[in-house]
């Protein structure tokens, strides 16, 4: 981790980057307020698809996303080693549904390249961008489409 | 059916029948008129029951006439009253009178009833109209007076109750009649009855008294004769059927028994001077005999003579008398059977002198095979001796195996229990991984909580901005800890996994190793099982095999008699070839006339059983020819 990070940090960012499946997605660390084991919840009814339900968060009720499902990847029932990426998204907490954290990594924004077009407006919907960082392809994803508007404003 | 011919009992029983007969034909004819008598008497009762009703008729008219004048002269209706009273009394005797039934007198009652009821009609009812009026009431006594029609009706009537009257006393004149010829009938019957059973009576006693009396003294007088020796007599009396006939037949019987006792006695006389007249002539016919007795007994005396010196064909040529030729036949007869007899003896002397010469050569063969017998028999014993020690090598040697199984067996047990050990101390180790297995979850839990931690400190961190730069790499490096320890308990699991794997694999092996152990022992014990099972065959073997020796033993020792029988029997056929030729010297003393069929006869016997004997002799000895001809040789 520590080789990641640039000696020169003028426009660096932090990232926490996660994994679904086999591919690797990261976020920004600011909209991230909290990492936490998975946490059975509560199924609520005629919710959508990748709504798993809610849990209690000391006190407060957290709706938990199925991030795999939200972007269309294959999922597995969770289990104790899955991890709730507990996130601030558009003044709304929401708590995300990963496979697994596996960094906090710190890149500038020219290491960023744009997606590429693959004729399909929603993949940039979704995607800010890619990173190429040994070998790995880490998608930047833009957490404001993952809670769409309708439902943000039900939760 | 004559009288002489019925017996003495049935006479009496028709004479007194005959009584019995006439006396009950007498009660007869008394009983049926005492009958007639019954009759006419109740006749006579009913005649007068009539004439006492005809005299109420007539009362009861003068009672009607005399109340219709009491009306007339009274004018007073009680009369007339008693006027229908009378009437209906009128009426009713009457009806009686009609009951009576003769004809006549339902004749006369008939006009009496159609008269009264014409008085009636025409007198009294018009008659009490007029008397009930003053003005006409002498027409009404006129009526009743001496002109007046009232006894036109009242004579009519008083006519026919006179005929009625007439009747009745007829009547009873006639019963009377017939009520006196009964009794006149009763008493004849009785007389004549009481008669005629009394004529019976005398005559049947003078007839049976004359039938029975008279014979009984006539056979006294003929048994009186017999008694007196006299049988010229004759009963007449036999061929009746009664009882005298009987006794008639019984006396003849007598009479004949007597006759015959008579002539017996005269017969036994004449038998007895038959018998001696015999006797003289048989005497003389004695001594004819005995000088023919003589002639013969001195020619038999001659022939036994012959006969006693062996000269069997010598025979009697001299005359015999009659009587004595079949003797003579029946001497010769006898000598030439005896001489054919000899014939047969002395070929049959010949064959049994062969016979006896080969007996012994076959007695000599018999005793020297017996002898290798004997010796073929104790080399069996010595063998089987050495067979029955073998065995009892092989029976101590399946015992010994028997127990060695055994200690395998044993063994194998034993190992069964270390394999049971080894079986438990594998799932022990089993058990230990699992635990291990455990302590590595939780330490594996204990690092993902840990690297959760630091990533948390690490956003804590990056908020912090410039401040929590330090802290960033503090929390780094504890994630960094925490994902090695994180490897390090991954490791340990699958290291931890393949070992219980590995213990699994050897538990597994254990029990295959245990399962075999088992079989072994299964197959140890059935190894252990034959094995004792060819020991006591083998001792059986031996046991057998003693048996066997203890026989072989005894046969040699009945071979051993037997050879020693053998001897004595070949000694004996030695003597018997003597007797046989002693006995053909004693033939030889018969002279049988002929010799030349005596002798041809002998050879052919002899040669049938020499062929026998060879094929007997061919079993055992091979010296048979030279002892058939040594065997010729010593006879």
């Amino acid at each position: 981790m520590s080789d990641i990070v640039p000696t020169a940090a003028a426009a660096a960012r932090e990232l926490i980057a996660f994994r679904i499946g086999r591919q690797e997605f990261c976020v920004d660390i600011m909209s991230v307020r909290e990492i936490r084991g998975w946490t059975p919840a509560t199924p609520l009814p005629r919710a959508p698809g990748y709504m798993k339900g809610v849990i209690n968060l000391r006190g407060a009720v957290l709706p938990i996303v199925d991030l795999g499902a939200r972007l269309g990847l294959s999922t597995s029932e969770p289990t104790a080693r899955h991890v709730i990426m507990v996130a601030h998204i558009g003044g709304r907490t929401v708590g995300l549904l990963v496979d697994a954290v596996s960094d906090i990594i710190q890149l500038t924004e020219d290491a960023v390249q744009p997606t590429p077009d693959v004729a399909s407006d929603q993949v940039r919907t979704f995607v800010k961008g890619i990173f190429a960082v040994d070998g790995r392809m880490i998608s930047l994803l833009e957490l404001e489409w993952i809670v769409p508007e309708s439902e943000a404003e039900a939760a | 059916m004559l009288l002489t011919n019925v017996p003495i009992g049935r006479k009496l029983a028709i004479a007194f029948s005959a009584v019995l007969l006439a006396i009950a034909a007498m009660g007869a004819i008394v009983f049926m008129n005492l009958r007639a008598l019954d009759v006419a008497g109740a006749a006579r009762s009913a005649a007068n029951a009539d004439m006492r009703t005809i005299s109420a008729v007539e009362l009861k008219l003068s009672r009607q006439e005399n109340s219709y004048r009491g009306f007339l002269v009274s004018n007073d209706r009680y009369y007339l009253e008693r006027l229908d009273a009378h009437g209906t009394d009128f009426r009713t005797a009457l009806e009686e009178l009609r009951k009576s039934g003769n004809p006549a007198v339902q004749g006369h009652v008939g006009e009496i009833q159609a008269a009264i009821e014409d008085w009636r009609k025409n007198v009294v009812q018009p008659g009490a109209a007029l008397a009930a009026n003053p003005g006409t009431r002498a027409q009404a006594i006129a009526m009743v007076g001496r002109n007046g029609s009232a006894d036109t009706y009242i004579g009519a009537i008083e006519e026919s109750i006179d005929a009625l009257k007439t009747i009745g006393m007829a009547r009873l004149e006639e019963v009377r009649a017939a009520q006196a010829k009964a009794t006149n009938d009763a008493l004849i019957a009785l007389f004549s009855g009481l008669a005629a059973a009394l004529l019976i009576a005398v005559a049947a006693g003078w007839v049976l008294t004359r039938g029975i009396a008279g014979p009984v003294t006539n056979m006294i007088g003929y048994m009186r004769r017999l008694i007196g020796g006299d049988t010229n007599f004759e009963v007449p009396c036999v061929v009746r059927k009664d009882e005298f006939g009987e006794m008639g037949r019984s006396i003849i019987a007598f009479r004949d028994a007597a006759i015959e006792k008579v002539r017996l006695e005269a017969d036994a006389v004449a038998q007895r001077a038959a018998a001696d007249a015999e006797r003289a002539r048989n005497q003389t016919v004695t001594e004819a005999q005995a000088r023919e007795q003589a002639l013969v007994v001195e020619a038999l005396a001659e022939g036994l003579d012959h006969l006693t010196r062996g000269d069997l064909t010598y025979s009697l040529t001299q005359t015999f008398p009659g009587d004595y030729v079949k003797l003579q036949a029946d001497f010769n007869t006898a000598i030439a059977q005896l001489k054919d007899a000899m014939s047969v003896v002395v070929s049959n002397v010949s064959a049994i002198r062969s016979g006896a010469g080969e007996i012994s050569q076959a007695a000599d063969d018999l005793s020297r095979r017996t002898e290798q017998q004997a010796a073929s028999l104790e080399e069996t014993a010595a063998a089987l001796d050495e067979i029955t020690a073998t065995v009892n090598r092989t029976a101590s040697g399946a015992r010994q195996a028997s127990e060695t199984v055994k200690a395998a067996k044993g063994d194998a047990e034993t190992s069964g229990v270390v394999v049971r050990d080894a079986v438990d101390a594998m799932g022990a180790i089993e058990k230990s991984a699992q635990e291990i297995s455990q302590i590595i979850g939780v330490i594996d839990e204990i690092a993902f909580q840990t690297n959760l931690l630091a990533l948390n400190a690490g956003v804590e961190a990056a908020r912090a901005g410039d401040a929590g730069r330090g802290f960033a790499v503090v929390a780094s490096e504890v994630r960094a800890l925490a994902q090695r320890s994180a490897e390090a308990a991954k490791e340990i699991k699958v290291l931890i996994s393949a070992s219980t794997n590995q213990v699994n694999s050897g538990v597994n092996l254990v029990g295959q190793t245990g399962e075999a152990l088992q079989r072994i022992v299964g197959r140890v014990a059935e190894i252990d099982g034959l094995v004792s099972e060819i020991a006591a065959s083998a001792q059986e073997q031996a046991t057998g095999l003693q048996q066997v020796n203890t026989a072989v033993n005894q046969m040699d020792q009945v071979t051993q008699q037997n050879a020693a029988m053998v001897e004595q029997s070949t000694a004996a056929s030695h003597s018997l070839s003597q007797e046989a030729e002693s006995l053909a010297g004693s033939v030889a003393r018969f002279q049988i006339g002929a010799p030349a069929p005596a002798a041809r006869p002998a050879p052919r016997p002899a040669s049938r059983p020499v062929a026998a004997l060879k094929t007997v002799g061919r079993g055992g000895a091979a010296l048979k020819p030279h002892a058939i001809e040594d065997g010729w040789e010593e006879f």
